[in-house]
């Protein structure tokens, strides 16, 4: 069955956007490493094992998961459930399984997931999207694995989760008048809370608590003052790179990186040693591959072969889009500080795999495109 | 066909606007447009702000001491220079990660250091008592506050305390020591996986003891204030000895990080008779630095700075300047690079005016001049036999003398109570511990009865003791008792006053009438009554006099008059706190005596200076003498004394003692003691008549004896016999108070011949303020600002009034005598050169004023002051001195009940001045003893008697007769 598809209608480009972000990681990872042999190797067996295991799925129909949603659903809820119960702490958050000598973070695993989940099960009520029993069933689907997430505790993936489902909802056809609904009254309920408990006058909320809180947002409490000086120092690391940046594997005495002032630099903070070493132009092509790759998802699911392929196309778009967005956010400091990994770039296998995995899905997706629009 | 394309495209445009993919596009793109601005902001606009920031965070200069200039006398001899010393560094190398690595080596290092008698000195406030247990070493509670504040970390000491009870203030020293031994793992936990105890040679873990564990969390815990500066070393000893050194040198390869850095203490040669004037060094107050910051940006917190004396006035000079290492270092202060390298400049040193062996003899001189007046003084009479004649011949009771060892600190009464103490130090303990129980009793008795003595009933010895009480609880410290709100004009009052009542039924007053503090005493209930809170201040009162080493004083007070206490055993008492070196004969011959004996031994020791003036802390205990050049200004001697040992002033023991000493020795007498100057004020009042023309030099005043123009008769001090008429020599020569009064009586009479004393006392301050005695004199250290007098013209030109000198504000005075006119701004410093001995600066006094006066003013002032020495009553005290001297005395009553301050001040040799000398001596009874270190001084000076001889002599000879006229 491989060979049913139109070869012509395979988008290598996506490939290549996706080893050019790869190539652009290894090489971070292995600056950001000061060269670590084996932080690199790792990365590159990571790259080449998940763009295998994606060229793979991208010639199996995606179809064929829908069968198994249930199977999936349990899976990934049983894994959430596993590493909330025997998970591997680090740093007050609980997010790692430990299987065989391997460590995987299933929260990355549970967003390809629920990509399929929700796809099948909003394709097949897609008549009914806007009545509120599907948008109920939705919500209950979603809000165990969201829920167990937000417990590790892991608020930044809870919003990208949160973020795409919103997006695959939007998509999947719902009612502008529900939009505008939740806008109308959303919005300025939040902000009258936000308002009243920060003046105090909500009863049950003392305002040293609303400030607590709102400290625990924006991290402007003085408990945070590590992770604030982590991302000043990432901003000075982004800013100090300028134009063209201090090259890559450089050893100045200049570098923010060499002085050893940035930390998680291989990880959620990868961007700062990009802004770094590669420059405003770097950091330029970083951004266009990234709008490109999202480019392409759009584009196939503008021409899925059916509203399942389009959902499929959508999640993966709203997922690559968010996730590099706020990663880059926070190393900039636009966003408060939070732990998420730079898709395709920082190094890490769990997120690699689930991403190359979500977009060899993808690319099934555009393989079996709707041939009618085309003529 | 061009239709088709058009409805293809419309068709197309409308179908992406309605697109909600096409809404996420935009959505995305806004996302993507974001982060590009942001990074131009970031990169493009503020790259190059964000690099500086950067280099100048990483950018360190860590600068390096530059050596601290000598001092020298006038002649060379070094005052003041700088030993090498060495100090134990560490530094966080890197090269221990676990804490079981850190603690071993550590361990070592502790070891190292207590196997020599060293002690690892942290910023840790904890330590072990004799008693061996664990307690704070802040001074006090806000200071341990502070502490336990750096402990947690945390930003204010507002912050301990907290809710979920993280960061305890309360905890107790034994616990924090627990609970740091767990933070670095000196103490198995729960956690055996993270054992961090200090391994031995063959791997085994050691529990060490709370001693040495108490300077291994010290160490760690000092070095965490440098965790994110690892370019600085933290010293964790200073001054350890060569042994130490080798042995640390020896075992370096255990101990990575661990230097040995050579340091600087400074020295003080000669220290005792420099010390008033050289001062002393010590870290920088924040005060001082922001001063001298202002001139010099390389001074920094934790500088050592001088403090007091030249060491602070010359400051700038002696400092020289700091080397610096411009270093690139990572984020946690690690050098990765040194870019820059400056070598310190040594200070500059500085050349006193003084002469050491000059300023020497005088110490030596004033102290036995002092020893010859206390001889002359103290009698073996009890207090009541006494007589009172007058403030020149005050007698001390021996007894006073046998207490002033006690109360000035010679003895340690901590010393009798020790386990320690000989036979006859316990002897006296448990007198003093009978005694105290009776007195307690007593007290508590009196104030306890309902019908209790009045004051006046008491004895002298329990009145003194109410006293001491009524006095402790209004003192500042209690203010139990707030004096401002008692109604003076009250009864009660009046009746305290007058002792008629009794303290109990005073305080009783005051709580009645709610001057007595209640909120500060220990009562449960708010509504107490009268009686409760009587008890509650007597309770209160009574516990803290257990812990009142003044009262305990006062105890021994009483014994010592009661003949409880006697002077045998505390003489006695001087060998066994080796007070006095042991000495078995007088040792056997006191034990074997009477009080007789004692008398007779005290006297002795004062006599060989074995028990010195400033020891027993009676009048007089302090004197000064200034020695100028009459030539130049040059300030060839200044001496005070007591003085103290500035090499020892970092010892706060030390410190605390010198402070407590009531001999004051921390002041230079020279410069900070303001007196009235008494007579030798009055060759200004000559030379005021002369020049204002009111009398000439061969005009004769004819004194009756008694000076009767004013309303309050001046008495001459021949009255009732009279000294007739005399001319300005004679007037000079006999101190005659009748001519002095009457020639400041013509400065206050108008022209038309009314009387106006403020024209007198104006013109008599013109011609102070022309000799300098409105300012201070000029030399380089600090000194307090004198005062002429603003009342009564004619008791003012004799030299009383109100006026208010120095000694060093009279020898300027009298050197201007000497050379006729020449006011020296005077100086101490001679030159500085810097530390190859180039000359930088000389320094030589500059001429404040020229006093162009009559040359007929000149000689008969000089001519009368010689005759002062030739003719007069002082004649006796330089019979036999060859050196012609010239000087007048000068003896000033401030109290009737001690005796009075004298001066003498004087130059030499007459025919052709070359140097001054000015003597004052506090509470010295009679002007001849100034006189008297006068002579010695010159006889010294102009080389009749050697630096040994002084030495070797004992208490000079002393006269407390009155010298005429003063």
């Amino acid at each position: 069955m491989i060979f049913d598809y139109q070869l012509r209608n395979y988008k290598f480009r996506i490939l290549i956007y996706m080893i050019l972000l790869s190539v652009l990681g290894i090489l971070a990872v292995g600056s950001a490493s000061n060269q670590d042999n084996s932080s690199v190797i790792k990365q590159i067996v990571g790259v080449l094992l998940s763009l295998t295991v994606c060229v793979v799925l991208s010639l199996i129909d995606y179809h064929r998961y829908f069968r198994f949603t249930t199977i999936i659903y349990i899976v990934c809820t049983g894994m959430l459930a596993a590493v909330l119960l025997f998970g591997r702490t680090t740093k007050g958050a609980t997010r790692w399984l430990r299987i065989g000598g391997i460590q995987i973070q299933p929260s990355e695993f549970v967003k390809i997931g629920l990509i399929i989940i929700l796809a099948s099960f909003l394709s097949r009520n897609q008549e009914k999207i806007s009545e509120p029993k599907t948008l109920g069933m939705t919500a209950l689907i979603c809000a165990l694995p969201v829920g167990m997430v937000y417990l590790q505790p892991n608020l930044s993936t809870t919003i990208v989760i949160c973020f795409m489902i919103l997006c695959m909802i939007y998509i999947a056809g719902i009612s502008y008048k529900w939009i505008a609904g939740a806008v109308a009254v959303g919005i300025p309920s939040f902000a009258v809370l936000i308002y009243l408990s920060l003046k105090g006058l909500i009863p049950f909320l003392q305002k040293y608590q609303a400030q607590r809180i709102m400290g625990k947002i924006f991290h402007s409490s003085s408990e945070f003052t590590d992770l604030n000086r982590q991302q000043d120092n990432s901003m000075m690391a982004i800013g100090s790179g300028q134009l063209r940046g201090k090259g890559l594997f450089n050893n100045t005495l200049s570098s923010v990186k060499n002085g050893n002032f940035l930390s998680e630099e291989q990880t959620d903070f990868i961007f700062a040693v990009i802004g770094e070493e590669l420059g405003f132009i770097g950091s330029v092509v970083i951004i266009a591959l990234y709008a490109l790759l999202v480019y392409e998802c759009l584009s196939i699911a503008a021409r899925a072969r059916d509203t399942a392929g389009r959902l499929i196309a959508t999640g993966m778009a709203a997922l690559l889009a968010f996730q590099s967005f706020a990663n880059i956010a926070v190393a900039t400091g636009i966003f408060p500080n939070t732990g998420l990994p730079l898709p395709f770039i920082s190094s890490g296998l769990s997120s690699l795999l689930s991403m190359f995995i979500g977009m060899g899905i993808v690319l099934n997706v555009g393989l079996q495109r709707n041939n009618v629009n085309v003529q | 066909m061009f239709d088709d394309l058009k409805e293809y495209l419309r068709d197309w445009v409308k179908r992406v606007l309605t697109s909600r993919l096409f809404v996420l596009a935009v959505v995305f793109c806004l996302m993507s447009f974001t982060l590009i601005m942001r990074l131009f902001n970031l990169q493009i606009i503020n790259g190059e702000n964000y690099q500086n920031e950067y280099t100048s965070m990483t950018e360190k200069v860590i600068k390096t001491a530059s050596t601290r200039g000598n001092i020298y006398d006038r002649n060379g001899n070094v005052l003041a220079y700088n030993e090498l010393a060495y100090d134990v560094t560490i530094q966080d190398a890197g090269a221990y990660k676990t804490d079981a690595q850190w603690n071993t080596m550590l361990y070592n290092l502790v070891s190292i250091l207590n196997k020599h008698g060293e002690n690892a000195q942290t910023s840790l406030e904890l330590t072990i008592d004799h008693d061996g247990n664990i307690a704070y070493t802040s001074d006090t509670a806000s200071g341990r506050k502070r502490f336990l504040r750096d402990y947690y970390g945390l930003k204010n000491v507002d912050e301990l305390d907290d809710v979920d009870g993280k960061y305890p203030s309360d905890i107790t020293a034994s616990q924090l020591l627990e609970r740091m031994k767990k933070e670095y793992r000196l103490t198995l936990g729960d956690d055996k996986s993270k054992d961090g105890r200090p391994l031995d040679k063959d791997g085994n873990p050691i529990d060490v003891s709370d001693e040495v564990a108490l300077q291994i969390v010290g160490i760690r815990y000092t070095m965490r204030f440098t965790a994110f500066q690892k370019y600085e070393s933290t010293t964790i000893a200073s001054d350890i000895s060569d042994e130490t050194v080798a042995d640390i040198l020896e075992h370096s390869a255990d101990l990575v990080g661990v230097n040995i850095q050579e340091s600087t203490i400074r020295v003080y040669n000669e220290s005792i008779y420099f010390a008033p004037i050289i001062g002393y060094t010590g870290k920088v107050t924040s005060e001082r630095l922001e001063e001298l910051k202002a001139v010099n940006d390389d001074y920094e917190l934790n500088d050592v700075v001088g403090r007091t004396g030249i060491e602070s006035s010359m400051e700038l000079e002696l400092k020289g300047k700091k080397g610096s290492t411009t270093a690139y270092v990572d984020n946690v202060g690690r050098i990765l690079s040194v870019t820059d390298e400056v070598a310190p400049v040594a200070g500059n040193d500085i050349w006193l005016t003084i002469d050491l062996n000059l300023q020497k003899g005088i110490y030596h001189i004033l102290e036995k001049q002092l020893a010859g007046v206390l001889l002359k003084t103290i009698v073996n009479q009890d207090e009541k036999d006494i007589t009172y004649i007058d403030s020149s011949s005050i007698k001390i009771p021996i007894k006073k003398a046998y207490f002033q060892l006690i109360n000035n600190n010679v003895l340690s009464i901590d010393n009798f109570a020790s386990e320690e103490a000989s036979d006859v130090e316990q002897q006296i303990y448990q007198k003093y511990e009978s005694s105290r129980a009776r007195i307690e009793q007593e007290l508590k008795n009196e104030l306890q009865s309902e019908n209790a003595t009045p004051m006046n009933s008491l004895s002298e010895e329990m009145q003194a003791y109410m006293q001491y009480i009524y006095s402790y609880l209004s003192s500042n410290d209690k203010k139990i008792v707030q004096k401002d709100a008692i109604d003076t004009s009250s009864d009660t009052y009046q009746a305290w006053k007058n002792g008629t009542i009794s303290l109990r039924e005073y305080l009783y007053y005051g709580i009645a009438s709610n001057w007595i503090d209640t909120t500060k005493l220990n009562i449960q209930s708010r509504y107490s009554n009268a009686d409760d809170v009587f008890t509650a201040l007597i309770d209160e009162c009574l516990q803290d006099l257990e812990q009142d080493s003044a009262f305990e004083k006062l105890i021994y007070q009483y014994l010592i008059n009661n003949n409880i206490v006697t002077g045998r055993e505390l003489c006695l008492a001087l060998y066994s706190q080796n007070v006095l070196a042991y000495d078995e004969s007088e040792v056997n011959l006191l034990r074997v005596s009477g009080e007789e004996y004692a008398y007779q031994f005290l006297m002795n020791k004062i006599r060989n200076i074995e028990i010195t003036p400033a020891q027993l802390a009676l009048d007089p205990c302090t004197a000064s003498c200034v020695v100028t050049s009459a030539k130049t200004g040059e300030v060839l001697a200044l001496v005070s004394y007591p003085s103290y040992d500035n090499n020892r002033i970092s010892d706060s023991t030390y410190f605390a003692q010198l402070n407590a000493d009531q001999s004051l020795p921390l002041r230079n007498n020279a410069t900070q003691t303001l007196k009235a100057p008494g007579s030798t004020f009055k060759p200004i009042t000559a030379i005021a008549g002369l020049e204002e023309g009111v009398i000439n030099s061969s005009e004769l005043i004819n004194c009756t004896g008694i000076y009767e123009e004013v309303s309050n008769p001046i008495r001459c001090w021949k009255y009732p016999g009279f000294h007739g008429p005399l001319n300005v020599i004679g007037g000079i020569e006999n101190s005659c108070n009748y001519f002095f009064s009457e020639v400041a009586h013509r400065l206050s009479l108008e022209s038309d011949g009314t009387y106006k004393p403020e024209k007198g006392l104006e013109v008599l301050k013109k011609y102070a303020t022309m000799f300098g005695l409105d300012r201070t004199s000029g030399i380089e250290i600090s000194e307090a600002t004198p005062s002429i007098s603003d009342t009564d013209p004619e008791r003012s030109g004799m030299g009383q009034g109100t006026h208010q000198f120095a000694s060093v504000q009279l020898a300027r005075y009298v050197t201007a005598l000497a050379n006729r006119g020449t006011v020296y701004n005077l100086s101490l410093i001679d030159k500085e050169t810097d530390s190859q001995g180039n000359l930088v600066k000389d320094y030589s006094p500059t001429v404040a004023a020229t006093l162009d006066f009559n040359t007929n003013t000149w000689d008969c002032v000089q001519q009368g002051m010689r005759q002062v020495v030739t003719n007069s009553s002082t004649k006796r005290v330089f019979d036999g001195l060859d050196v012609h001297v010239a000087g007048k005395t000068g003896t000033a009553q401030e109290s009737k009940k001690r005796g009075n301050h004298a001066f003498f001040i004087s130059f030499a040799p007459y025919e052709n001045p070359e140097i001054s000398v000015t003597v004052s001596i506090p509470n010295g009874y009679s002007s001849s003893n100034a006189a008297m270190v006068a002579k010695h001084v010159y006889r010294y000076f102009y080389g009749y008697a050697s630096l040994d001889d002084i030495l070797n002599s004992g208490a000079l000879d002393a006269s407390n007769e009155r010298i005429n006229g003063d």
